[in-house]
């Protein structure tokens, strides 16, 4: 079947003006199979790491949400061993107007703001209640492998409806 | 490349009354090569100024201040040497003065006597020079000694020259001022004129038709579907140019010729990259048949584009002759430092180019309007997209929140019970039903996107048929189908 | 129809898993669960009552490779077990000898796969098949 305009249109945007500490790409076969990077945000125990990920639009994107995961391992509260992300907007808080581009955004807020209430990863979150400098410090050393040198992002951020969405429903639910 | 010769060919590639309100960089170069003459006929070559100014110390036997003046719209420089009374003797500062003579000895503009003592120089020459403009307003050295503390007299330099430099300076720029008042007004009058002429070539087809309003909202057409409304009437406005203009319109604001808004390299392009975007898009519009009768039905269409072409045109040249002004100006100024080492930033920190007439940038004026006038007059179809297909929001259902989205977007979040409007997560959808189609939207759509409006009506059919099937049991992608 | 990659048709298998599967006959999971990659699994078959396998527990490995699942697994029983597509030196399933790998499809999964093996222990040819001693392994 074809793609339907909407995947196309977003892809279009994607490549040609991707956000700020974020790329996605489709694959050739594939076109709605994305390899995704992001950036640590700045001032999260993330920063200067550069994280892959791979999405997927299912058969009823958008009124499904995109799967999305993680490939670089990852220490964080709300992330699993196998890179699962325990985000609502990606579950029961989906809206079919919510896109790739403010998925991702929503996952990079995530770094930023762990939520130890709710994990997927007990022992990270546990690690994280009880001591969240302690954790924090660990977080850069598992992902040391990975870093290189960036530039710091600081445009604007036209993505603000899902990042509302997002601040409104923070409480997740796995 | 001398920057004259740059300015001159940048000026000499703009329309005649630009060049004629551009600054006069070549008057106010033999400006400043006066004031290099006449300095040095006062004793002050940069040597020694530079010297003299960099003396810091209040108790200095000489020093020399130069302070620029805003007065009235004008900039008065002003230089001022401070001294010991003549009659007082200087106090011992050996050292200095032996390096200002040697300075001096080096400096080959200078012609005076390095045997003479310095403070004594400078007085005699004060006396004896004869101002180059009678009516320069400080014709004669004035004096003022502070008696009571007694020590130090400042004595003015007037340098007829420098006055004139900033003067002429000054009076070009607000003269450039003026004419981009004057230019802006006739931008305004052109662009006016030419969102009539769009508005009438690019009005909708059905507007012919009996009871149209310019956004339709009281059409009582409460009628099903009315896919081919637009069978073309005979009349004399049979053609429209509307998917034409609107066309011109979206290439142009993909070109993003004046500026970026690219989220990673937002803002305003150089010179050179709008040129190219220009050239782009003038390419794009012809290599569509967008630029003659091929797409453009109307000749009022074709003159209106050559209009909206000129336009741009025009505020490319603004942009040029902005920036060409504001660079003769800065090199003019360095070139005025340089040349007789009298600072560009005085001692209290004041700079010229903070005291010249200023402007808000006028392209960027001109490009928005251009943006709020012009580009409006059609409605563009993102505005009217439904927000989870990005398709026209065809039939337009506006939720009990206010939020509006198409139809079958909405039919599949009914069937999946999803409750939740996707802007604002209201429980609205499932009550939504037949009531809730915006006639007046519908009806404003199908006069501005009328081909839009019917394609995504069999769209809606097709996949509504195939979810049925599917439903079934069947799937639709099969080529055959056995009953 | 979209086309799911291999990764998150892995995950959805590993979650289906996870659940458990129909009357639990047979059951899969990861050998490790921090295998990003998820390509080594663990399966478990319960033997078909009414036949030489009753009640007796076989283990296999998958191996899910890159081309998975457009490719079929590999199949390795680590149980002792004697069937006509299992190689007795190594407990490897020929994939030509039983039909959901030789037939494989990317609709196929491992649950298919195994529920596939289960029932080839009841066919009627397999079923009396003499067996191994119960708890034997092959030598790896």
């Amino acid at each position: 079947m074809a793609l339907p305009k909407r995947i196309i249109k977003e892809t279009e945007r994607l490549v040609a003006d991707p956000a700020p500490g974020i790329t996605a790409a489709p694959h050739d076969d594939n076109l709605r199979y994305f390899d995704v990077t992001i950036q640590g945000p700045d001032g999260s125990p993330f920063q200067q790491g550069i994280f892959k990920l791979e999405l997927f639009l299912p058969e009823e994107y958008p009124m499904a949400p995109p799967k999305v995961r993680f490939l670089t391992k990852i220490y964080h509260p709300n992330i699993d061993k196998l890179g699962r992300i325990c985000l609502d907007i990606l579950k029961d808080k989906w809206s079919p107007a919510l896109q790739i581009r403010t998925v991702l955004l929503s996952i990079q807020a995530l770094l930023s703001a762990p939520n130890p209430d709710d994990p997927l990863a007990p022992d990270v979150a546990k690690h994280y209640k009880e001591n969240e400098k302690d954790a924090q410090r660990v977080s850069p050393r598992v992902d040391a492998a990975v870093r290189v040198r960036m530039r710091p992002s600081g445009a604007d951020d036209r993505s603000e409806f899902s990042l509302h969405l997002f601040i409104e429903t923070r409480h997740l639910v796995c | 490349m001398h920057f004259a010769k740059t300015f001159a060919e940048i000026l000499a590639s703009l329309p005649p009354e630009f060049a004629a309100n551009a600054v006069d960089y070549r008057q106010l170069k033999k400006l400043i090569n006066e004031l290099v003459t006449e300095l040095a006929s006062l004793g002050l070559g940069p040597a020694v100024l530079r010297d003299l100014l960099n003396v810091r110390d209040q108790d200095a036997a000489t020093r020399v201040e130069y302070q620029f003046n805003s007065a009235s719209g004008h900039i008065e420089p002003r230089l001022s040497l401070w001294v010991d009374p003549p009659n007082a003797p200087p106090p011992p500062t050996p050292s200095k003065k032996s390096r200002i003579l040697e300075i001096q000895e080096d400096d080959t503009e200078t012609e005076t006597s390095a045997e003479s003592s310095q403070v004594s120089l400078l007085w005699a020459l004060q006396r004896d020079v004869k101002p180059a403009v009678p009516a320069a307003p400080e014709s004669e050295p004035s004096t003022v000694v502070d008696r009571e503390n007694g020590r130090k007299v400042e004595m003015v330099i007037p340098l007829a020259s420098d006055l004139a430099f900033f003067e002429l300076l000054v009076t070009t720029l607000r003269g450039l001022s003026e004419h981009l008042v004057a230019i802006h007004v006739q931008f305004v009058e052109t662009l006016t004129e030419l969102a009539k002429t769009v508005s009438a070539a690019a009005r909708p087809v059905s507007s012919t038709s009996q009871g149209f309003k310019a956004n339709s909202a009281l059409r009582s057409d409460t009628g099903g579907v009315r896919v081919n409304a637009l069978t073309k009437k005979a009349s004399p406005y049979l053609y429209s140019d509307l998917y034409s203009w609107r066309e011109i319109f979206q290439i142009y604001v993909e070109t993003e010729i004046f500026e970026s808004v690219n989220e990673l390299h937002p803002g305003e392009r150089t010179i050179e990259e709008a040129e190219t975007r220009l050239k782009q898009f003038a390419e794009r519009v012809t290599a569509r048949g967008l630029g003659d009768g091929r797409q453009l039905k109307l000749a009022q269409s074709r003159k209106a584009l050559q209009s909206f072409l000129e336009l741009n045109v025009f505020i490319l040249n603004v942009k040029k002759f902005e920036f060409a002004n504001a660079e003769a100006t800065r090199k003019i100024l360095k070139k005025h430092a340089k040349r007789t080492a009298l600072p560009l930033t005085d001692s209290r920190n004041t700079t010229p180019l903070d005291l010249l007439p200023t402007h808000a940038s006028l392209p960027r004026i001109l490009v928005q309007e251009l943006g709020t006038t012009l580009l409006p007059i059609i409605p563009s179809l993102e505005d009217y997209a439904c927000l989870i297909c990005t398709s026209i929001a065809f039939k337009p259902i506006r939720l009990s929140c206010g939020h509006l989205f198409c139809v079958r977007c909405l039919v599949k979040m009914q069937k999946r019970g999803n409750d939740h409007c996707p802007m604002c997560r209201a429980p609205c959808v499932l009550v939504a039903d037949r009531s809730n189609v915006d006639w007046a939207m519908l009806n404003f759509m199908r006069d501005w996107f009328p081909e839009e409006s019917s394609v995504k009506l069999r769209q809606n059919e097709k996949e509504a048929s195939e979810e049925e099937l599917r439903e079934m049991g069947i799937d639709p992608d099969e080529k055959c189908i056995v009953m | 129809m979209a086309k799911v990659p291999r990764n998150f048709r892995l995950l959805e298998e590993l979650e289906k898993g996870e659940k458990g599967l129909g009357d639990g006959s047979c059951s899969y999971g990861l050998e490790d669960a921090d295998d990003i990659l998820m390509s080594n699994w663990n399966g478990t078959i319960i033997g078909p009552g009414h036949t030489v396998h009753e009640n007796r527990i076989y283990s296999l490995r998958i191996v899910c490779g890159d081309q998975y699942p457009e490719r079929c697994p590999s199949v390795q029983f680590v149980s002792r077990v004697n069937l006509p597509f299992v190689s007795q030196q190594d407990g490897k399933v020929d994939p030509a000898r039983l039909s959901v790998l030789a037939n494989w499809s990317r609709n196929s999964t491992m649950e298919t796969l195994l529920v596939e093996i289960r029932r080839e222990m009841a066919a009627a040819s397999n079923r009396k098949l003499p067996q191994p001693p119960e708890g034997s392994t092959f030598q790896l």
